[in-house]
């Protein structure tokens, strides 16, 4: 399963360089970020090549950080694939809090990050229809 | 010919009780030393004094500043001694009692007999009398009723000088206003807070604040500066009052301004003043500034003695008796408190009462810091926490939700509704040595 990284930030100008700057010097690569925030605070979520070693660094430099379990599935990066992924999430009546993606080099292929009550069942009929469902390793090596 | 126009302005003066409130100075003291003789006696039957002062021959004392030689009486002691641990009379003689707020165990009671309440509404009739009020006013209390003391205390103040009293409370603002006119009140009582924003909902309705017939107003209950009262004035067309007192030494009624506005007269005849060095207890000269230690001279259910209130002030030092003639000694403005006691909107709280909420949630760090300030006229209490980072688990929904419930929680505590803030850990400033828990903006207004 893959991992996404949670981060607390006060909602200021130069926090999430902050957070990259930590990760740089870890040697992680960020293949996707995303934030939810509102006016006062935030979270900034990222998927890395190596979410472990991420995590260590935030934590270490003191960082309100969390790890997380998200489904990543792999997606040919064309028109209509996002849908059809949902409509099979739809069908096993899966809900979704929390959706977006990244594409993966030139090889026309995307990453569909899903944060789902129900990973097992997300991660079951993906596969059932074919989809290639990532875990945290296989990120590594994209 | 101005010395005559003097005097004639002072015989022309009003006062409530004359006799004492012109006493000189030596009489003064006289009193003060024979009604602590009978208070100390009177002391001996409560459990908590009894002890205390059972080797006191009080007969020995001669004069005023004897008292030194008496041990203090802390807000701790009431606590520790509630609840009729100080009480000198028998359960039926007692008809009321009033409470500060707290209620995780930080309530003190204090009681009073039907005589404690004729001599506190007495006082306070004094006060409002001394600001040049008088029972052809109409009175108007927009002040907290119930357990704190304002309310009931200019309540009886204000009928035992015979004004018309409308005991209209705090809120329903649109209401005040509606009252205001109608009945043509011509004297209020409010927090500083309170009262400003009554002004701007007469603006928002239409109307001009100087054009009600409001011409003398008391504000009290809330620390506010001398800028604050001149605003009130000024928005009102009114002459405004300092007023001083604690639910400890009853209520309102313990200090207030005459018109001369010069620091307000201490009631010497009920209560015996000293300023003391909060840190050592020394005693203090007029001019410096101190804790505030008073003793009641003529209270039967609950006599205190020495009581460190934890205000600051000073004794004015301008070398000479107020020009309005009355010889009881006058006080500076309150500067602050010694410990932390905070009072946002009229009520009274302590930090560790919004620390014991917050420490009851794993998810909140130890470091967290209480904002207070004034936006507008309305006091505004921010409360911002640092998060526990194993606690996080990257939901800003849930994180949205513990906000609420902090708020409720400390809401709960305290009444006042703050705002939670939530911060990143080690975010917020450190000291060395005793945090800075309280950033008091308010005072910079």
């Amino acid at each position: 399963m893959a991992k996404q990284i949670n981060v607390f930030l006060e909602n200021r100008p130069g926090k999430l360089e902050q957070i990259t700057g930590i990760l740089a010097d870890a040697a992680v690569n960020i293949l996707a970020v995303k934030i939810t925030s509102d006016e006062k605070y935030g979270v900034f979520q990222l998927i890395m090549d190596d979410p472990e070693q991420g995590f260590r660094a935030l934590q270490q430099a003191g960082m309100t950080a969390s790890l997380t379990d998200v489904v990543a599935v792999e997606v040919q990066n064309t028109p209509g694939s996002l849908h059809s992924v949902l409509k099979v999430l739809r069908q096993a009546n899966v809900n979704i809090e929390d959706c977006y993606g990244f594409v993966l080099d030139k090889e026309k292929r995307a990453i569909i990050v899903l944060d789902v009550t129900d990973r097992a069942t997300t991660e079951r009929v993906l596969e059932e229809q074919g989809y290639r469902v990532i875990g945290s390793s296989e990120l590594y090596s994209l | 010919m101005r010395f005559f126009i003097e005097q004639y302005l002072r015989l022309a003066m009003a006062f409530w009780d004359k006799a004492v409130e012109m006493m000189p100075r030596s009489e003064l003291e006289q009193l003060q030393v024979k009604r602590l003789r009978d208070s100390l006696a009177r002391c001996k039957r409560s459990i908590f004094y009894k002890n205390r002062l059972k080797d006191l021959d009080e007969t020995k004392l001669s004069k005023p500043e004897d008292v030194a030689a008496l041990p203090f009486t802390t807000k701790n002691d009431l606590r520790l001694n509630y609840d009729f641990g100080l009480v000198t009379v028998p359960r039926e003689e007692i008809v009321r009692l009033h409470s500060s707020s707290g209620t995780t165990g930080k309530a003190t009671v204090i009681f009073h007999t039907h005589s404690d309440i004729e001599n506190w509404a007495n006082l306070v009739a004094r006060c409002i009398v001394m600001s040049g009020a008088n029972k052809h006013d109409v009175f108007q209390n927009l002040i907290s009723y119930g357990m704190f003391t304002g309310g009931l205390g200019l309540h009886y103040g204000a009928e035992r000088v015979g004004m018309l009293v409308i005991p209209s409370g705090v809120g329903n603002t649109k209401r005040q206003i509606q009252l205001m006119k109608d009945f043509n009140t011509t004297v209020f009582h409010a927090t500083p807070s309170y009262i400003l924003y009554v002004s701007e909902v007469m603006e928002q309705e239409g109307y001009d604040p100087r054009e009600f017939d409001l011409r003398i107003g008391f504000v009290g209950a809330e620390p506010h500066s001398e800028q604050a009262r001149q605003k009130i004035e000024d928005i009102y067309d009114i002459s405004a009052f300092n007023s001083y007192g604690m639910s400890e030494l009853n209520g309102p009624g313990v200090a207030f301004e005459c018109e001369e506005k010069s620091g307000m007269h201490f009631w010497e005849d009920q209560y015996l003043l000293e300023v003391v060095n909060p840190r050592t207890g020394e005693a203090l000269g007029p001019g410096e500034e101190g804790e505030l230690v008073v003793t009641t001279l003529s209270r039967e259910a609950m006599p205190i003695i020495r009581y460190r209130t934890g205000d600051l002030a000073s004794i004015m030092d301008d070398g000479e008796p107020c020009a309005c003639g009355r010889a009881h000694v006058r006080i500076s403005r309150i500067k602050g408190r010694t410990d932390d006691m905070l009072i946002v909107r009229g009520v009274n709280l302590y930090p560790s009462q919004i620390e014991d909420v917050l420490m009851s949630f794993p998810e909140v760090a130890t470091n967290y810091q209480i904002y207070v300030d004034r936006k507008g006229t309305l006091d505004e209490l921010t409360v911002k926490v640092e998060l526990y980072p194993k606690m996080f688990n990257g939901d800003l929904r849930k994180l949205r939700k513990l906000e609420n419930d902090i708020l409720k929680a400390i809401q709960d505590e305290i009444v006042v509704r703050p705002r939670v803030e939530f911060h990143e850990p080690g975010s917020l400033p450190r000291t060395e040595g005793k945090a800075v828990r309280v950033v008091d903006l308010r005072k910079e207004n």
